[in-house]
């Protein structure tokens, strides 16, 4: 109280000087969450928008209390969740938790990972946050890039692009984030595939109405934007829900593949992209696409075709030429090559007009 | 004589949140400081200086106050008011601003985030004419742009181009429309009532972020005192206490509007003024919301606090 006191009279003592110029004043940060925004950026700094409510004014959550699925009555079917498996240990992030803190840092079995969703490019990306051998937290910068959240770690401040995948500002510049696979899809079809999953309760130590959706009309509405994004794209509906994948070039592209290809229970295509030979499984039907490179580290390349969902239940997806049996995390669930892992590829969902902006002529799958 | 200067202080102390942001704004309190100096006698000028502190902490969802108290915004103007009679009905009055706003926000382990800019705000011109001036009614209506003096593309201190609400100015000519009621003469001598209402039709900011286009919600206010007067002493004081409605439209980006952004208030506020010669009156008063309706969730204001200084001089006496 007396603090704001002093701040008080301070104002009405200032009231009375008028001073001439604009200026913004040199503020800087109080405590150690000082701010690397004056290091070198490896994006175009004057595209880098300051998106309102401040760093961690959205609250990032960490640990947070988790629940059965069972327990979770607060998502309904068709509520879009961020799946994510590590060993027997299965989590979904709603995205109606997500809307609002963004990140989520959690230790699931042996991995720490920070969830990372954008609500503006609807893009949910995990990324491991052990930096240097020291395990440290993500959390919202409150700075954009191409309408996209610019998430921050807490060990060094760097800035990094979730889209970009890699540190953009700060002492980790160019540093490539590590990435885990996600699997987005509705809350219906993750509890059917992982009926033991946890899940992340409403009771995260913040006030906030879940239920709501944030942003009004902007999931659906093609032409509602809250933050300029560049270059437009208008090959497809700006908010179509496309998965990308990205190649791990030094200048990366991406390629997008559409629900609207995978229009039935499961559907498997071989794709090669940029010499890289993929497989990408998708059901329109229960909400996903999923996408690996056509090999294990210990196979040569395998051909696919999807499983019957009558015979071969959700997680699994797809089986092979050899006889093994693919689950949704890209796992070998039985044959020769069970306990397996085909090689993971950057992919993640997002709206088209992120793709568009981040990865310019980015090829579409027809 | 006595009259003039309740009038003054009704007008002079009227709330000020003003033109809306985006979802947290401090406010550029421009439009609820216009029509703050009286209709006056041919060949007067009127000066007012004033300091504004709106604090916005209470953050709501609806109508609903959430339990966060982890952001906090902050904004001081230094408001100069001037106004020139030229005959006893028609006069016109200018407002200019100097603005000072902060963002902090303190979250994970009470780290605190601190973000600030200041600068020339945006300024108002208003031409006035009193319609009717009969018996204890009198009728003035007044029209006029705000001008977008203030800057509307400041960067922070490593050159980050800030957000709409944290800038100073809004970067787009905005029309005001106002309608004063004023009843004097009334149950008392020194008894008055008015009715204020201020429509504010916000223009487009084209250079918004370089190229993009952004318009703040247009707004209506209804602001509606009482005041009288009293001598404490030796002295002459003055108390009145107003309400104030104020609705605002969604803010548009790119002509879409933008979610969070938008609401409806009622505020109410005690005023005071001592009245130290009879041109000099120093004026305080405060600001407490009595309900609030944002679209979304939003800051909300939590108070206001404002003290000013007034003189006024007659040609015509000084001759």
């Amino acid at each position: 109280m007396a603090s704001t006191m002093n701040h008080s009279v301070k104002y009405f003592l200032l009231a009375v000087v008028i001073s001439s110029c604009s200026d913004p004043v040199n503020p800087g940060n109080n405590g150690t969450n000082a701010n690397s925004n004056d290091l070198p950026w490896s994006i175009p700094k004057n595209e880098v928008r300051d998106g309102g409510p401040g760093k961690d004014g959205i609250p990032s959550l960490t640990n947070p209390v988790m629940i059965s699925a069972i327990e979770a009555n607060y998502l309904s079917n068709d509520a879009l969740v961020v799946g994510f498996k590590s060993g027997n240990d299965m989590r979904a992030y709603p995205h109606s938790i997500l809307d609002w803190h963004e990140i989520i840092n959690d230790k699931v079995g042996n991995d720490e990972i920070a969830v990372i969703y954008c609500p503006l490019t609807g893009t949910a990306t995990g990324w491991g946050r052990v930096i240097n051998g020291v395990t440290t937290t993500f959390g919202v910068s409150g700075l954009l890039y191409n309408s996209n959240v610019i998430p921050y770690d807490r060990l060094t401040n760097s800035n990094w692009s979730q889209i970009r995948l890699d540190c953009v500002n700060g002492t980790l510049r160019e540093e490539k984030a590590q990435n885990f696979h996600l699997v987005e899809t509705t809350w219906k079809t993750w509890k059917t595939m992982y009926p033991e999953t946890k899940v992340v309760s409403t009771l995260t130590g913040f006030n906030r109405n879940y239920s709501n959706y944030p942003y009004g009309d902007y999931r659906t509405n093609n032409g509602s934007f809250l933050f300029p994004y560049t270059p437009a794209d208008n090959r497809l509906p700006n908010k179509e829900r496309v998965l990308g994948v990205i190649t791990p070039d030094k200048i990366p592209a991406a390629k997008v593949y559409r629900f609207n290809s995978f229009d039935g229970e499961i559907i498997v295509k071989h794709d090669n992209f940029k010499s890289i030979p993929l497989v990408i499984a998708g059901s329109k039907a229960h909400n996903f696409i999923v996408a690996f490179e056509r090999k294990t580290e210990l196979s040569g390349l395998l051909n696919f075709t999807p499983t019957d969902i009558t015979q071969d239940p959700l997680p699994t997806i797809m089986q092979d030429n050899e006889g093994n049996k693919w689950n949704i995390f890209g796992e070998a669930v039985s044959g020769p090559r069970q306990g397996q892992k085909l090689i993971q590829v950057s992919s993640f969902i997002g709206y088209w007009f992120s793709w568009g902006a981040f990865y310019p002529d980015a090829e579409i799958y027809e | 004589m006595t009259k003039w200067y309740l009038l003054f202080l009704i007008h002079l102390i009227i709330p000020y949140n003003g033109f809306s942001q985006t979802c947290c704004s401090g406010g550029v309190p421009l439009s609820n400081n216009i029509g703050g100096l009286p209709a006056s006698t041919k060949n007067t000028w009127q000066f007012s200086l004033a300091g504004d502190l709106n604090t916005l902490s209470t953050l709501k969802e609806g109508s609903q106050e959430l339990d966060d108290d982890s952001r906090q915004r902050k904004t001081f103007s230094a408001l100069l008011k001037s106004s020139y009679s030229f005959t006893d009905r028609f006069f016109v009055e200018g407002l200019f601003s100097w603005v000072t706003q902060e963002r902090i926000i303190t979250q994970q382990a009470g780290f605190t985030d601190y973000d600030k800019t200041q600068g020339i705000g945006d300024a108002v011109l208003l031409v006035n004419y009193t319609y009717l001036n009969k018996g204890s009614l009198k009728l003035t209506g007044g029209i006029g742009p705000k001008l977008p003096t203030g800057a509307s593309d400041l960067k922070d201190e490593n050159g980050l181009t800030l957000n709409a609400d944290l800038q100073p100015g809004s970067g787009a000519w905005d029309g005001i429309f106002l309608h004063r009621i004023q009843f004097t003469n009334t149950f008392r001598k020194s008894q008055n009532y008015f009715i204020n209402f201020t429509y504010r039709y916000a223009g487009v900011n084209n250079k918004y972020l370089g190229s993009e286009q952004y318009q703040f919600g247009n707004e209506v206010q209804l602001i509606s005192g009482i005041a009288d007067q009293f001598l404490i002493g030796s002295s002459l004081f003055s108390f009145g206490l107003n309400a104030r409605y104020r609705s605002v439209n969604k803010d548009q980006f790119n002509s879409q509007t933008l979610p969070n952004t938008g609401g409806q208030w009622l505020f109410i506020m005690p005023v005071a003024g001592w009245h130290i010669r009879s041109n000099i009156i120093l004026g305080i008063n405060g600001e407490l919301p009595l309900y609030a309706h944002v679209d979304g969730t939003q800051l909300s204001p939590t108070y206001r606090i404002n003290g000013s200084i007034y003189y006024s001089f007659s040609k015509m006496k000084n001759k």
